[in-house]
């Protein structure tokens, strides 16, 4: 098979010499395609306080296709399904191969600070979402488990609304 | 693969100890607030001088390697032929601006395929042309079928391969068959061309070598494929 380009061995370089702060991104011992990446809640999100695991793989035509990137860690986002698959355009149709494994970290980080309700992956947390946004302002200091309790809750409730409002 | 990337860490450690030291002084100027222009300026003329750091006017922000054959879009931006051909085969927009790509700069580009001069170059390799005449593989791409060539060499000795293995052009998969001397796109494996190998930079005039990876080397025979 084909060798690792020059221009993954320059990223990976960079990434472990120059990191990014608050991400973390080490080469599988394996596959030096595979990435284990942690990235830091960003601060005033919800999310602060919190650590996230994510992989990363950057497939034979990267980076002309552009990396797979999926949570490890659950997390409650609407753009972010259970299963941790990510809905962000330049993961898919907005790619460009000028983009870079850090480029793209970056935007994941910024995804979590600021969610995009309007296309959701998750449609139940995109709901919450929306109705409750200030809630999700507010909690600056609260701990990310506590914000799950609330939106769950919330979300409970509101379907038992929509129940109870079909039977009557 | 692993041992020969080792060996070139130690060569050429120091000097990219020092690249590094160079990007976290400038990523830490980008930090501070109040001039940071002026460092990164400083930083820029410091980076240009060294040899072995490709100046960032020259770079190809997709290979991040030094432009092969540099193409320059209508938009301004820059990269090499093949790697913004890769782009226009899947977006069609520049990697950078996200502007239009006229099918005419890919189609017909203006003549760059002009071979670049490498010292200790022995061998050429030519893939066959659409209507006749061979391309010559762009250099790391030639570089990548001499290292494949020359391993196949030494282990047939004792083992049978088939002769084939993948590279990739443009971010396209494409096989490579040392048995059959033909390539094919992965995915298109009926439309195979010949290749060939020879000895010494091949003298104009036997067969028609057109110019590089669908670069015409002179703009009047620029008309017909690539």
């Amino acid at each position: 098979m084909a060798g690792l380009p020059k221009r993954i061995l320059k990223e990976t370089q960079r990434l472990l010499t120059d990191p990014v702060q608050g991400i973390n991104a080490t080469p599988d011992e394996q596959n030096a395609r595979y990435f284990h990446v942690v990235v830091a809640g960003p601060k005033d999100s919800p999310f602060e306080g919190g650590t996230f695991k994510l992989e990363l793989f950057l497939p034979e035509e990267y980076p002309m296709a552009p990396p797979k990137v999926r949570f490890m860690t659950k997390i409650y986002h609407p753009n972010i399904d259970k299963l941790g698959r990510i809905c962000l355009d330049i993961l898919k149709d907005k790619w460009s191969p000028a983009l870079q494994i850090r480029t793209v970290l970056l935007s994941i980080q910024a995804l979590l600070s600021a969610p995009n309700p309007d296309d959701p992956l998750a449609n139940d947390v995109a709901d919450a979402w929306k109705t409750n946004e200030h809630l999700a302002i507010q909690t600056g200091e609260e701990s990310f488990l506590y914000m799950y309790f609330i939106f769950t809750s919330l979300l409970y409730f509101t379907r038992f609304c929509l129940l109870f409002n079909n039977f009557s | 693969m692993a041992d020969s990337e080792n060996s070139k860490k130690g060569q050429y450690g120091d000097s990219k100890s020092l690249e590094e030291k160079e990007k976290k002084r400038k990523s830490e100027s980008l930090d501070k607030e109040g001039d940071r222009v002026v460092q990164v300026e400083k930083d820029l003329s410091k980076l240009k001088i060294k040899e072995d750091i490709v100046p960032f006017d020259m770079k190809c922000p997709i290979c991040q390697d030094k432009s092969r054959h540099p193409l320059t879009l209508p938009c301004g931006h820059t990269f090499c032929y093949l790697c913004i051909k890769g782009v226009y085969a899947r977006q069609k927009v520049c990697a950078l601006c996200r502007q239009a790509i006229p099918q005419h700069c890919i189609v017909s580009p203006p003549g760059t395929g002009e071979r670049e001069e490498e010292e200790g170059r022995k061998t050429c390799w030519y893939y066959e042309a659409k209507s006749g005449g061979w391309w010559e593989y762009e250099e790391r791409v030639r570089q990548e079928l001499e290292i494949h060539y020359q391993s196949l060499q030494i282990n047939n000795e004792d083992n049978q391969d088939d002769g084939q293995f993948v590279i990739y052009v443009s971010g396209f998969p494409y096989v490579v068959d040392f048995a059959k001397m033909i390539q094919y796109r992965q995915d298109k494996p009926n439309r195979s061309r010949r290749i060939k190998r020879e000895k010494g930079v091949a003298e104009e005039g036997e067969e028609l070598v057109r110019g590089v990876a669908g670069i015409p080397i002179a703009p009047s025979i620029r008309q017909d494929d690539n």
